[in-house]
């Protein structure tokens, strides 16, 4: 039955061609802008050996646990030294390090290199991933048992500005999905077309999925197009592009999900617009969208939060190293948002009509 | 005749406020009944009742000897709803529109292309089936919010003021199709500010105020109500006998 509903709902939307329009051309106008200012950045921190020495006080950190952290940075092409009883500023000044870490009974000190701020970044963001992976496997095990998990050795891919914005800004874009429903939704509360929709037999849910699924359809195969554009004028390279494709997709869900449940809830356009680009932003602003979330020193706990992070992470990884360890999380995300957003727009869409 | 829509103590609340005070109406099949009221009177909530469209405070809605509230899913496609709004998308076209509104009933098909141009043949839309709706006139607008609510064969037709806002040739089309459907067998409901129309084709009336029914009967039986020589009193003036001539500012 809502076959119908769908196919006209795609006609109405496709047919607010400005939208769509805005839709595509964003990312790839953002992309060329990132990936042109951030082009030298990038390339700084891929050809720099990272050299960095360590201090420990009052046997702050196991003898397990500190072969641990030298095998993975190694592993990771990071050189660790250890220094006794010595100046940090002054060991990393003569020695050319590009940072300095002393481990303290309840803290660790960072120093990090203005000369080497990339590979200081990168090496802040190693310790902390480091010891998140440390704190995850201590639960529940022996402590002289500890394994730890470091992922894949090259936790931060070398990736050309290019394709790191060409991915990220796709998927930032397609999480303001709702801008492409502007049309569809605007004429149906312009001209009352709710109470049309009361007056038949269409359930909360088939109305509901009317709008997902065409939303979805389009906002999905905007940004595929998007990313064969990124593709021709840009050269970005997407790395296992089926699966890369599916998270695209299943990302557009996600975002059309949480779009029309904030919808429902306001009942109003310009406050879900708002609304939603903030949330957006603030996801973004975490999770690489602007700054890369390898070189960003906000604590890895925090940049979990987002699902853009776990998108991005994903994609970027597959894209400049061919496999990732968040492909599962960004899957799950995606997933997970779709069917509780699905699930809380059609009840806040049955409250507002007095369904329940 | 049976009834096909039955009121029992319906009543709407917003806060303190009653809206429709236990309001008890019976229509009888292949009626045409006529809703009137000052602005405020608890027409459009009374509507919007008997649609399912808002939930009722206390009372309940009786369509087709069913309770409307607990068959309301398999009742719906008997009826059809005309709201005042025009309830069309202006950026699909004539058949579109109609298409997406009969398919909501679960119509599909070469039996759904069918009942599109039949429903705009109803409303004289055929020759403009490609055209988008917002390069139509006020009036083809109104017609086509008539086509969209028809395509299901509904038994009881709602209208809500279909005729605000268009030139007499429309107004006068749409009355003649309402009465055509009338003589097909569907049963009318129809509000409208519009004395002489609801006079020409109501045949039974109901005056609102205040949220009750203030008076019933043909348009006949009303003027007797309050003059007893009937030949020179006009509907609108028992209408303005019967609520005042109070300005009624909502």
């Amino acid at each position: 039955m809502i076959r119908y509903l769908i196919k006209n709902n795609i006609k109405l939307m496709t047919r607010s061609i400005t939208n769509i329009v805005l839709f595509i051309v964003g990312p790839l106008m953002v992309i060329a802008i990132l990936s042109n200012a951030f082009n030298d950045l990038l390339k700084k921190y891929e050809n720099e050996e990272i050299n960095a020495g360590y201090m420990i006080e009052d046997e702050a950190i196991s003898e397990e646990l500190l072969n641990a952290m030298i095998t993975a940075a190694s592993d990771n092409d990071i050189n660790l030294e250890k220094y006794d009883d010595t100046d940090p500023e002054k060991t990393v000044r003569e020695n050319d390090l590009c940072g300095f870490i002393v481990f303290s009974k309840d803290k660790n000190t960072f120093y990090e290199n203005e000369d080497h701020m990339m590979s200081a970044k990168v090496l802040e963001y190693y310790v902390s991933a480091f010891f998140e992976n440390v704190t995850v496997s201590v639960l529940g095990l022996d402590t002289s048992d500890i394994r730890i998990h470091t992922e894949h050795p090259s936790f931060t891919p070398e990736i050309e500005a290019d394709d790191y914005y060409g991915i990220v800004e796709i998927v930032y874009f397609g999480w303001c999905a709702i801008v492409c429903g502007a049309g569809l939704l605007m004429s149906e509360k312009k001209h009352r077309i709710d109470k049309k929709y009361t007056v038949s037999n269409l359930s909360a849910i088939q109305l509901y999925l009317g709008k997902f699924l065409a939303l979805s359809i389009v906002v999905g195969l905007s940004s595929l197009l998007t990313a064969v554009l990124s593709i021709l004028l840009f050269g970005v390279h997407w790395g296992a592009p089926i699966l890369s494709a599916l998270i695209l997709l299943l990302s557009a869900s996600a975002a059309v999900a949480f779009g029309l449940l904030v919808y429902n809830v306001f009942d109003n356009l310009v406050v879900t617009i708002i609304a939603v680009f903030s949330i957006v932003w603030m996801a973004g602003f975490f999770g690489g969208a602007f700054e890369t979330y390898m070189l960003s020193s906000y604590p890895e706990s925090v940049k979990r939060i987002s699902p853009i992070y776990h998108i991005n992470r994903c994609l970027t990884e597959l894209s400049c190293m061919g496999h990732s360890d968040y492909i599962d999380s960004a899957l799950l995300y995606c997933v997970l948002i779709t069917i509780i957003c699905s699930a809380l727009a059609v009840l806040a869409d049955m409250i507002r009509r007095n369904r329940v | 005749m049976s009834i096909i829509l039955k009121t029992t103590d319906l009543t709407k609340k917003y806060g303190n406020k009653v809206v429709v005070d236990n309001l008890n109406i019976s229509i009888e099949k292949g009626e045409v009944f006529g809703l009137l009221g000052p602005n405020g009177a608890g027409k459009s909530t009374t509507m919007n009742m008997i649609t399912g469209i808002v939930k009722p405070t206390l009372g309940g809605v009786e369509f087709m000897g069913e309770d409307f509230m607990k068959k309301r899913k398999s009742l719906m496609d008997k009826l059809g709803y005309i709201p005042q709004e025009l309830a069309i998308h202006e950026n699909l076209k004539a058949w579109e529109n109609v298409e997406l509104f009969t398919s909501l009933y679960g119509i599909k098909g070469s039996k759904l292309k069918q009942r599109i141009d039949e429903s705009l043949e109803y409303v004289g839309l055929l020759d403009r089936r490609n055209d988008f709706a917002k390069t139509f006139s006020g009036g083809m607008k109104r017609r086509l919010n008539i086509a969209c609510a028809i395509g299901h064969h509904p038994d009881l037709l709602v209208f809500d003021e279909p005729t605000v806002g268009i030139d007499p040739q429309s107004r006068n089309f749409i009355l003649d199709k309402i009465k055509e459907s009338n003589r097909k067998g569907a049963t009318i409901i129809y509000t409208s500010h519009y004395m002489e129309e609801v006079e020409a084709l109501c045949t039974k009336i109901a005056i609102m105020d205040n949220g009750k029914v203030i008076a019933t009967g043909t348009s006949e039986e009303l003027k007797k109500m309050v003059k007893d020589d009937i030949s020179d009193i006009t509907l609108e003036e028992v209408f303005l006998t019967m609520t005042g001539k109070k300005l009624r500012d909502y």
